[in-house]
């Protein structure tokens, strides 16, 4: 996905990428935007101003901290402080949407998660 | 204009019995519903916008946007609210209305469940009463149902006698059934296979139920889920005497107080008029409370008493996997708890879940300890989705006064007319037997060999959604009640509820048998006296 295309400048996008990737990280299982997790977030940017507004303002704060440079363990702290306010519930809710939610909402590519979990859909 | 010996307002349970009974009987009907006509094609399975989980929306109504209600927070603030969030207590608005995506548990009411206030008197602050009639007179309704519509089951709970089997044999028994049902025999507790409004076997020319992994809150991939989107109103329509309308939304009901003689509806941004004989008001308890205050119909009872049912659940872990992907999921029941718990109110049926899909399981069942995020939360959706077992059950709902619809003056539809405004609570005896079924759940739970049980404390608050009742309760006592027993309303000549709206107590089940049970008598008795 070209940035060009994202209601969002470079560093907010890398901010966003690099928390989605703490909020499901990667193991023996692909992390978040490895799934697309971020092409979940851009439809619900594309959908509600309202969202986008909530997303730009809080990722420029993330960007202030210099997050996506930071170390996992530092950019766990950062998310752990935001988690109880409106825009890290947010950020967290639609990183776990994106992951387990049908591939059809742009995040679970392959529906991997749910192979991950032995959700097998046979009918 | 267009005369019809029939207008029936909603084609959901209620409406599509009752458009099937008097087409049958020779009657024409004009079936109006304001939302579209769908099926699985049409809607699809999108895990976050559906009737079970709707985050961003829903794909079977009403529509988002000019459908608002106003709810009243526990801080009694009005909040303006949107159809897809909880505080809408929404239901499905389409042909079928909830019957097209509900898990279709089918269950009757029990005999006491119409003798609340006779069996445990009437709390300070509750409207418990009794219904006007009892379990027998609803019978041979409940088996109509049961045949026509189509239920999987058996053998049917001897607390609620039957005179004839379920016409359809119960779903495949699951692992998690299996050890839930050794685990209530451990407690010797007897169990009952749910019934189901689906099809183990064809049935009707239609397919039977391919045991999907989607079930409750979807329309179903080969029409083997039952509601009257394929059962009553198709026959309806067979006759040559009932049209349907959709995106139908009716406005007014026309004449006096006395006699209504029509209804105004809006279609496609024009304003129709209709006129009949008779009018049945079947737009489910929220809408239809609202129709008949706006028209200042049914006296001071119309909204009040509305309610639904708290559930009581509990989440557990076995000690390994226990998931064989066989839907719809719910499978095995107890009626333990349904009376006679020592010094509560009622009870509830308690019964495991359908098939919980993956951001459901995420959301809604995460424990206390189990982070929201990061390494640890992915581990545990790894680990514990496949071992994972919940049961719950609707808690028969000790009704009040208080919560009630009524009308949010200010805030109007797209259609430009007030809309529901919802306040008030259950009371709290409710709470109390909600709390006893959660320990009741968590003990089935326990034995039936989960190594970890958790589960979420019910809490007092306003009780509706997908189970919502009660806002025209029937009785004979024009001042304590909105219809007679056979769901005319007091004071009118012509005009018929034909929903949930009329339950005088909502049960310790499921509503809809109750629904479709109550449609099939009210206008079976119509017939007799027209
Ligand atoms: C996901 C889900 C799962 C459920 N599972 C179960 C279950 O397992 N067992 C069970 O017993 N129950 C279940 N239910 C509840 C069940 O569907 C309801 O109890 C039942 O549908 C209520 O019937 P009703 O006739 O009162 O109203 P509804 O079925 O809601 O029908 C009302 C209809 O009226 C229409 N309408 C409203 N206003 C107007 C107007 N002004 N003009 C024209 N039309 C109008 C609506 O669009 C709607 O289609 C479930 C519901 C849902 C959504």
């Amino acid at each position: 996905m070209p940035t060009s295309e994202w209601p969002l400048d470079d560093q907010q996008l890398a901010a966003l990428r690099a928390a989605l990737d703490r909020i499901v990280p990667a193991d023996d299982w692909p992390s978040a935007t490895e799934l697309g997790c971020d092409e979940f977030v851009r439809r619900r940017l594309e959908a509600s101003s309202e969202v986008l507004a909530l997303y730009r303002e809080g990722l420029d704060r993330l960007v202030s901290q210099g997050f996506a440079a930071l170390p996992g363990h530092a950019q766990d702290e950062i998310i752990g402080e935001i988690e109880a306010t409106r825009f890290g519930r947010e950020l967290i809710e639609n990183g776990i949407e994106g992951y387990y939610a049908d591939p059809g909402n742009g995040g679970n590519r392959g529906a991997q998660s749910w192979k991950m979990m032995g959700f097998e859909v046979r009918g | 204009m267009s005369r019809y010996d029939a207008i029936v307002v909603g084609a959901g349970a209620g409406g599509g019995v009752a458009a099937c009974v008097l087409a049958e009987s020779g009657k024409t009907v004009l079936l109006l519903e304001k939302g579209h006509s769908l099926d699985f094609a049409s809607t699809g399975r999108d895990h976050l916008r559906n009737h079970r989980l709707s985050c961003y929306g829903h794909s079977t109504g009403p529509d988002i946007e000019g459908n608002p209600r106003v709810f009243e927070d526990e801080g009694g603030e009005d909040r303006v609210v949107k159809p897809h969030w909880g505080e809408y207590n929404n239901n499905a608005s389409c042909v079928g209305g909830g019957t097209l995506v509900y898990g279709g548990q089918a269950w009757r009411f029990h005999p006491l469940d119409f003798r609340m206030a006779s069996t445990y008197g009437v709390p300070e602050g509750s409207s418990l009463a009794d219904w006007p009639i009892g379990y027998e007179e609803l019978e041979p309704y409940y088996e109509r149902a049961e045949h026509e519509i189509g239920v999987s089951g058996g053998p049917p709970a001897p607390q609620m006698p039957h005179r004839r089997e379920y016409p359809m044999p119960p779903m495949p028994a699951t692992c998690k059934g299996e050890r839930l049902r050794q685990g209530a025999a451990r407690l010797g507790w007897s169990t009952q296979a749910v019934p189901l409004l689906a099809s183990s076997i064809p049935w009707q020319g239609r397919k039977a139920c391919i045991n999907c992994q989607h079930c409750v809150g979807f329309a179903c991939p080969v029409d083997a889920k039952n509601g009257t989107q394929n059962t009553v109103i198709p026959r309806a329509l067979r006759t040559g005497r009932c049209r349907l309308e959709t995106e139908a939304t009716v406005t007014t009901l026309v004449g006096d107080q006395r006699e209504i003689t029509g209804v105004e509806y809006v279609r496609n941004g024009a304003r129709e008029t209709a006129h009949a004989e008779v009018v049945i008001v079947s737009c489910g308890a929220i809408e239809t409370a609202r129709l008949l205050l706006r028209m200042g119909l049914g006296g001071d009872e119309v909204g009040r008493n509305l309610q639904g049912h708290i559930y009581a659940s509990a989440c557990s872990l076995m000690p390994e996997p226990i998931w064989d992907g066989v839907g719809p999921g719910a499978t095995v029941s107890t009626l333990e708890f349904s009376h006679g718990n020592d010094g509560l109110i009622g009870g509830g049926m308690l019964a495991d879940d359908f098939l919980v899909l993956p951001i459901v399981f995420a959301k809604w069942h995460r424990p206390p300890d189990v982070p929201a995020w990061g390494p640890e939360n992915k581990r545990w959706m790894r680990e514990a989705y496949r071992r994972f077992v919940t049961c719950m059950g609707p808690v028969q709902d000790v009704p009040s006064r208080e919560s009630r619809v009524t009308l949010a003056y200010g805030v109007t539809d797209s259609v430009g007319l007030p809309v529901a405004r919802l306040s008030g609570t259950t009371h709290p005896e409710t709470i109390r037997t909600a709390r006893f079924l959660q320990e009741r759940a968590e003990e089935w739970l326990r034995a039936s060999g989960a190594e970890r049980v958790w589960g979420r404390q019910p809490s007092l608050g306003l009780s509706a959604g997908q189970h919502q009742a009660g806002t025209c309760r029937m009785g004979d006592d024009p001042a304590a009640s909105v219809v007679d027993s056979f769901g005319k309303v007091h004071g009118t000549r012509n005009l018929f509820v034909c929903d949930a709206s009329v339950h005088v107590t909502n049960g310790g089940f499921n509503p809809v048998l109750t629904v479709l049970a109550l449609s099939y008598r009210t206008t079976t008795e119509l017939l007799r006296r027209w």
